[in-house]
């Protein structure tokens, strides 16, 4: 191969980021020429053109230090030679003598000095059989014709980017290099944030109560930093906050502010373990259409199968209760579509109180796919996990939601509790390990909104179940999902004769542990101890 | 006596087994009346005979590199199938007898002395349907006969 960079085996295995490189690349982002911050694939291209041109040039010095070899020419004593199949080495003829081999007829055999590292070589010249050395033209060694830089990352793309990510982030240098929301700069083009003006900043949103923007952080600093353009002065204050825990980056009003991660409700901070779902794959294979179409009814943010937004703009859902517990809301496809909201970004929304008036803020978690900041709404309006909730957005941008009233009356739950049983044989005071207990029973409340009676799930002593879920979660592995499914199903069929909806079993089961409604039916459909009725979504015990 | 001995000693009295290594013996071949080197170009792929119309002549060329022209001295009928006719696919098929099957495949892995066991793997991992069937004894019985075929013996160093 007359170019490395045009042999794929260069890019695959062999190419590497070189102290030359880095150099080369500081200097392309010193100067700004790639932007401030430089996209990563606009780094690579670079250097890939760095490269053809070291090569282009490299060949053409080479070229220039002797003749160029090819066998089917004659040579000279003492004459300088260039190998340009041996990656442009030079050799000088020391010796010519008659080469034997019956499948060339006559030619003679050079004895040559290598160059680097020094040793003798022999080499065919006067060869009259076909060679492709001998086909060799200069338009071979021109860079016309050649790939472009963007056409060799595109066909290189994951090698190269592996290779060139790993010299920018654990690399020997680099300390030299800052990756800013996908863009590249060199540590030294930032001016440090110190800790004064963190404090400052810290004490700015305090003050404002609200997410500010870094510009308005700015103005309060006194940033050393005479040759930094505004950008940049910007960037480094974006990236001093966010090494720092007492920051949160966050989108309010459509635009990323800063706010202190302190004043953000718990729920925003960190997801509650009720609502850390467990996700395992599982096949569609043993659904049936009504299971599907189930599974897509249920709405769950953690669901593969969401239903559509309705053209109401208008997003229904049942209220689970993890969800219940911790005052939030999911946030499945349509309702990020209806609220257009940004996966990157915690986001500050103003939810309104459909009774009350008034607003109440709220924040959307991305890595917890849910709005929380509702731990006083639901018990204030007496909803319990089951409750039939609407989110609406209207055409002035308020985001309301919406519950249908009725006449309060008390209502049926499927209780749940974890309950610890005294050990027959065991010494005063020890119980045997929590085991779970679901009864129907009546709210001794009166309920005032609308209700999916399959998945009204209320338990009495929320403390010994959240020892339940710890336990659970510490004990179970990858199978758990279907002795859960197994545990809770077998507790709401114990009554003879009885049958119970997979939504009850998906709303149980998710007051111990986030699982998607597909995977409960899944374990419900693969259980040999339970059957489906005449309506599949109903299921009772084998017979 | 130790079981290593008692193998050794039961092997002399009974003669090679599945498990005695075997080679192309050139001394068997010098003091034949057969041509070893003919032999080798009867091996050869169709191309490599093309290029050497005769096996004489051939133990030491000046071969030219296909790709940088470089010249090393070397037997031509040997790099010939070494770099060329042993990656043919065809270099072993089911219509060689068994002996030029080993004869080959001595010849591919440099005379690397292979048992009868060896051999029976090799075959069954070539894919050539009618001999992945040759048990060990089968091959064993083929080349411990009492006429030498293309002169593989038991390999000096076997029992």
């Amino acid at each position: 191969m007359l170019r490395k960079t045009l042999d794929p085996h260069f890019w695959t295995s062999e190419f590497t980021v070189t102290d030359g490189d880095l150099d080369f690349l500081y200097e392309q982002l010193a100067t700004g020429q790639l932007g401030a911050p430089a996209p990563f694939e606009k780094l690579a291209i670079s250097l890939i053109e760095h490269h053809q041109a070291r090569e282009n040039s490299q060949i053409e010095k080479m070229l220039k230090l002797g003749t160029m070899y090819q066998p089917g020419k004659k040579f000279a004593h003492d004459q300088t030679l260039v190998f340009t199949a041996m990656d442009y080495r030079t050799g000088t003829v020391m010796d010519i003598r008659n080469g034997y081999n019956p499948e060339h007829g006559r030619f003679s055999v050079l004895q040559v000095l290598m160059a680097d590292p020094e040793e003798i070589c022999e080499f065919a010249a006067q060869l009259r059989t076909k060679h492709p050395l001998n086909d060799l033209g200069e338009e071979d060694f021109s860079a016309a014709g050649m790939l472009t830089s963007e056409e060799v990352f595109e066909q290189h793309e994951e090698e190269i980017e592996d290779v060139l990510r790993y010299a920018l982030v654990e690399g020997p240098r680099s300390g030299e290099f800052i990756e800013w929301n996908g863009g590249w700069l060199l540590r030294d083009q930032l001016v440090e944030v110190d800790e004064l003006s963190l404090n400052m900043a810290e004490a700015k949103i305090y003050d404002e109560e609200r997410p500010v923007l870094s510009s308005e952080i700015l103005g309060i600093l006194d940033l050393k930093a005479d040759e930094l353009s505004p950008e940049l002065l910007q960037l480094s204050l974006d990236i001093g906050l966010s090494q720092d825990a007492r920051f949160e980056e966050v989108m309010a009003g459509g635009v990323a502010c800063w706010h202190r991660a302190g004043a953000l409700p718990a729920a925003a901070r960190s997801v509650p373990v009720a609502l850390q779902p467990v996700r395992v794959n599982y096949v569609y294979s043993t659904f049936t259409s009504d299971l599907l179409s189930l599974e897509a009814n249920l709405a769950d943010e953690w669901s593969e199968r969401q239903p559509q937004l309705d053209t109401l703009g208008q997003v229904h859902f049942v209220l689970l209760y993890p969800h219940w517990l911790h005052g939030t809301l999911p946030v499945t496809g349509p309702m990020e579509e209806l609220l257009d909201l940004d996966p990157d970004f915690k986001t500050r929304i103003e939810v309104r109180d459909p009774v009350h008036g008034g607003t109440m803020e709220c924040w959307y978690v991305p890595e917890g796919r849910y709005i929380c900041g509702l731990e006083e709404f639901y018990p204030n309006h007496n909803i319990p996990a089951g409750a039939n909730l609407y989110v609406e957005r209207r055409s002035d941008g308020t985001i309301t939601l919406n519950f249908n009233t009725r006449r309060p009356k008390q209502e049926w739950f499927w209780t749940l509790n974890a309950v610890e049983d005294p050990l027959l044989d065991g010494e005063a005071g020890e119980t045997a390990p929590l085991r779970l207990e679901i009864d129907r029973a009546k709210s001794i409340m009166t309920i005032g909104c609308e209700l999916d009676t399959h998945q009204a799930v209320a338990c009495t002593d929320e403390a010994k179940l959240a020892e339940y879920r710890t336990l659970f979660r510490n004990r179970e592995s990858g199978n758990s999902i279907f002795n859960l499914v197994e545990e809770v199903a077998m507790e709401l069929l114990k009554k003879p004769d009885s049958t119970v909806h997979a939504s009850t079993v998906y709303s149980v089961v998710n007051a111990i542990q986030r699982y998607a409604p597909g995977l409960v039916i899944h374990a419900l459909t693969s259980n040999s101890r339970l059957r489906s009725m005449s309506d599949p979504r109903e299921f009772g015990l084998t017979n | 006596m130790s079981e290593q001995s008692t193998r050794v000693h039961a092997s002399r009295r009974f003669g090679p087994g599945v498990d005695t290594e075997f080679h192309i013996d050139l001394d068997w071949w010098a003091n034949s009346s057969l041509d070893y080197r003919f032999h080798l170009y009867q091996q050869l792929c169709d191309e490599c005979r093309q290029r050497f119309r005769t096996h004489v002549d051939t133990e030491e060329v000046d071969w030219v590199d296909a790709e940088t022209g470089e010249v090393r001295r070397v037997d031509a009928l040997k790099e010939c199938l070494r770099i060329n006719c042993t990656h043919q696919p065809d270099f072993i098929d089911d219509t060689l007898p068994l002996t030029a099957a080993c004869f080959r495949i001595f010849l591919s892995n440099d005379n690397r002395p292979l048992s009868p066991t060896e051999l029976s793997g090799i075959f069954e991992q070539s894919g050539a349907s009618r001999r992945s069937h040759w048990t060990p004894k089968e091959i064993l019985r083929i080349l411990n006969s009492k006429q030498v075929f293309l002169g593989i013996r038991p390999a000096p160093s076997a029992p």
